[in-house]
């Protein structure tokens, strides 16, 4: 069987003094046994579980948990360049990788999509669905 | 089987080079930061009591710890 495509990406965008920060990402689930559901985001590598197998549920944690993520570098760590070296690593790649992450790196940050390329995925999830979120951060 | 969080959570943070990095909620969702040996982010949902098996194991093998699957999660 062929491996399942993946279309996810972060974009970022500065705008006023600001940066958008928008991501799609595709959640793969996995029904226990007890019911509860398994759930996992390849792109931004996180798991998480629900006790429903209610897709709005699913879809509404999933954007909480990606949300929390892209927080934790911008309103914690307060660091663009942990950022973008992160969601590198995770294997989102922008035109012209190594020069646009680079630029990110050095706080010089332009309007950019960065492309998940990796679409594997581990065995057993099934039932992609492919959710939208966007904040607006300062760096 | 499901494997108790409050358990999961002390087995990992016993294991030196697993670093706790903070804490977060949001929405009814509690999730915990962890840098992993090779120095991965790892974000742990710890929002139920228990984590279902295939979370626990997801969560092992980004943080590293592998060799914990076969003992915490014994094959019948």
């Amino acid at each position: 069987m062929e491996p399942k495509s993946v279309k996810d990406f972060i974009t970022i965008r500065p705008s006023r003094g600001k940066i958008k920060v928008s991501w799609a990402f595709s959640i793969f689930k996995k029904i226990e046994e007890d019911g509860r559901v398994t759930c996992f985001i390849p792109s931004f590598d996180i798991y998480y579980s629900v006790d429903t197998n209610d897709a709005g549920i699913i879809a509404e944690k999933g954007r909480t948990i990606t949300r929390m993520f892209v927080d934790h570098f911008f309103e914690h760590t307060k660091s663009m360049k942990n950022f973008a070296l992160e969601i590198h690593k995770r294997g989102f790649k922008a035109r012209n990788d190594a020069y646009t992450i680079k630029e990110f790196i050095k706080n010089n940050v332009s309007s950019a999509k960065f492309k998940f390329e990796d679409g594997d995925i581990v065995d057993g999830y099934t039932d992609k669905v492919t959710q939208k979120s966007e904040i607006e951060v300062s760096v | 089987m499901n494997y108790d969080t409050s358990l999961f959570i002390e087995i990992i943070e016993s294991i030196p080079g697993i670093n706790f990095l903070r804490s977060d909620y949001k929405d009814g969702v509690h999730v915990r930061f962890y840098q992993g040996l090779l120095g991965r982010l790892v974000v742990i949902d710890t929002t139920f009591e228990d984590l279902t098996p295939s979370q626990a194991k997801g969560y092992l093998r980004q943080l590293g710890l592998d060799y914990l699957i076969d003992t915490l999660f014994p094959r019948k």
